[in-house]
């Protein structure tokens, strides 16, 4: 059955849709950043160029992914909060990606390096504590920094010099 | 420019394909008699599409056979060349074309065809505005939000690369469906590499089938054109949740849209008024549902249980062979989600630990809590869950004794999952309130086109001419 709408119902409704209007403007205006960025990128032809990472950390995991080869396993060491972890595993794939906490002890690094095989450790900027400074203190036999220029570090590791069982 | 144009025609191949597989599905699921217009059969083949190209990429890599574009593609012409025969012989190819033509020039001349108001053409707009910006956002942009990086696109990247579904490298929530992943690491076959920009095109086509479906299922029910804009629109357009979800490749649009799918058709079966053959297609999108995230099946669950208890309430004839139809209908979605669980079965993989704990009642209220506010919350869902709860309180009576009590019930069972997905999860009592931020608004989104089903409905009874047009546009 189809029937006429009353009084108080159209006021309802020309009420909600001068809100929805007001809102209309609010949603144009909260887009409208992304909106200006997207017609530069139009401009710029920005589709197709493949334009250097603007962000440090970036350009950081673009080098990386020349550097270690396809097949290997790396720890990352890195606080959880920067998120720094999903990026670098999404850019690096097929590497193995395995976390590390900053507070983690010798012993589980050394134990993770044996059993997983692992080729190299990438320390993150993110509150490190001071005994993973002794990795990088002097160029070791197990441990190797590699030149890059980023805001971590990176160590290959020779994970088959490493021998026996790790205590703390 | 020709790099580009190069990778646009392989773009569009693979969007094309995804549809012809759908639409050759649906040509061969569905009866001669099946009264679905063409716009109606080009919003479900993409669910289809997806539904059926994804259950045969996790067939092939049970097979051993790695991905190549002949495997995944090749097989389907099987199928689709016999349904472009069946759908000729039905009339439904030349409608749909037809369709799609009008459809197409409607859209390019922003709606100034003869017969168009300036409230049609204004609402129009509004949309065409609304997909372009969508559109260039998804494919101008890397992934950069956290489960693009984290979940969803590193598993397309993983299946792309291993040329089969390989979890092995990798920790990512390995239990989650993967109808998402499989589809993004479709296009990537079909773009030659992990060409994540282009293939992020999957999701504005995406929104624009279920933007279809809604429009769609208003235009059934004898909501006026004009009307039927306005409220496709007022969805859309409210808040940033659902246009945020049109350009970022999360699998909650997916979700969302078999969501609507199943749910609408299964209210046009509850009124009486479903063409033939919905149940299969709803019993496809249930799989769908369950297929496409964690919590597809459990809103799978409640869309069977908030049926059922509405024909209880309804009392309407053939009472009991609607029930068992309708637990058919349940079953059907299940045994689509059967070869997923069987493959996490003799991988190994625990199921759920990192989202159920116990239950705590101080999540529960607190999450219940969080959600009322994020319902009201503008820059979520803007006006959209305000106007469902105005509808309510100005039509309950009518509401609680008409088929629609079937969405008000979906809607509301799936408020309270919400809420008690919350209280079950494990997280401190500092990392509560910042878990349910990050989730709420996509929990949310699950329901929203199903709810705004709710008050868009009623704009059918309102005008007084009634315009039965099949091909709504």
């Amino acid at each position: 059955m189809r029937t006429t709408p009353g009084r108080g119902f159209s006021a309802i409704i020309i009420i909600l849709a001068l809100l929805w209007l007001g809102q209309l403007g609010w949603l144009a205006w909260h887009f409208a950043p992304e909106a200006l960025d997207l017609a530069q990128r139009l401009k710029l032809g920005s589709t197709t160029a493949v334009s250097p990472p603007a962000d440090p950390f970036d350009r950081w995991l673009a080098e990386l992914a020349h550097l270690l080869p396809a097949d290997r396993t790396y720890i990352f060491v890195d606080c959880y909060e920067t998120g720094n972890y999903a990026k670098m595993r999404y850019v690096l794939y097929p590497r193995r990606q395995l976390r590390l906490d900053p507070k983690a002890t010798p012993a589980l690094l050394f134990t993770m390096i044996q059993q997983e095989k692992v080729a190299f450790l990438i320390l993150g900027g993110c509150n490190l504590d001071p005994h993973w400074h002794f990795l990088c203190k002097d160029q070791q036999t197990v441990f190797q920094t590699l030149p890059t220029a980023g805001p971590g570090l990176v160590l290959s590791v020779a994970s088959n010099r490493i021998r026996g069982g790790f205590y703390d | 420019m020709t790099e580009a144009l190069g990778l646009l025609v392989r773009l569009l191949g693979g969007l094309w394909a995804i549809q012809m597989v759908g639409y050759a599905l649906l040509v061969v699921l569905l009866p001669p008699r099946a009264t679905f217009a063409p716009l109606e059969r080009l919003a479900l083949a993409l669910g289809l599409g997806c539904l059926g190209l994804s259950l045969w990429m996790l067939l092939l890599t049970c097979l051993r056979i790695p991905y190549t574009l002949l495997n995944l593609t090749g097989p389907w012409l099987l199928v689709i060349l016999p349904a472009w025969w069946l759908a000729g012989r039905r009339g439904w190819l030349q409608a749909d074309g037809r369709s799609l033509k009008s459809c197409f020039f409607a859209i390019a001349t922003l709606g100034t065809k003869p017969g168009w108001s300036r409230i049609e053409q204004a609402f129009l707009l509004l949309l065409i505005l609304a997909f372009v910006f969508a559109t260039l956002r998804a494919m101008l942009y890397p992934f950069w939000a956290w489960d693009e990086l984290a979940t969803w696109g590193l598993k397309a990247k993983a299946f792309y690369l291993a040329r089969g579904l390989d979890l092995s490298r990798m920790e990512a929530h390995n239990y989650y469906p993967n109808l998402v992943p499989l589809s993004l690491a479709y296009l990537y076959f079909w773009l030659g590499g992990v060409v994540e920009t282009w293939a992020k095109a999957f999701f504005p086509l995406c929104g624009g089938s279920l933007v279809l479906l809604f429009y769609s299922f208003l235009r059934r029910l004898d909501v006026t054109r004009a009307a039927a804009l306005v409220a496709t629109a007022f969805l859309v357009l409210n808040g940033t949740t659902f246009l945020s979800h049109l350009f970022i490749a999360y699998a909650d649009l997916m979700l969302t849209y078999y969501h609507l799918g199943a749910a609408g058709l299964l209210y046009l079966w509850v009124r009486g008024e479903a063409p033939a053959g919905s149940a299969t297609i709803i019993s496809c999108y249930a799989g769908g549902m369950a297929w496409s995230k964690f919590e597809g099946w459990p809103l799978v669950l409640i869309m069977v249980l908030a049926a059922m208890l509405t024909l209880v309430w309804l009392r309407p004839a053939g009472f009991g062979k609607k029930i068992s139809a309708v637990l058919l209908m349940g079953l059907g979605g299940w045994l689509l989600a059967l070869p997923w669980r069987q493959f996490v079965h003799l991988q190994g993989w625990d199921v759920g630990l990192d989202h159920v704990g116990g239950f705590y009642p101080e999540q529960f209220l607190w999450g219940g809590w969080l959600v009322l506010q994020a319902l009201v919350w503008p820059p979520y869902f803007g006006l959209l869950w305000p106007a469902v709860l105005l509808s309510f309180i100005l039509a309950w009576r009518s509401l609680l004794n008409a088929p629609v009590l079937f969405l008000v019930l979906l809607v509301a069972g799936n408020l309270a999952a919400t809420v008690l997905a919350y209280a079950i999860v494990p997280t401190s009592a500092a990392e509560f309130p910042l878990y349910v931020r990050a989730t709420v608004d996509r929990l949310l989104l699950h329901a929203a086109p199903v709810s705004a089903l709710i008050f868009s409905i009623p704009l059918g009874s309102l005008h007084p001419q009634a315009m039965p047009d099949r091909n709504f546009i």
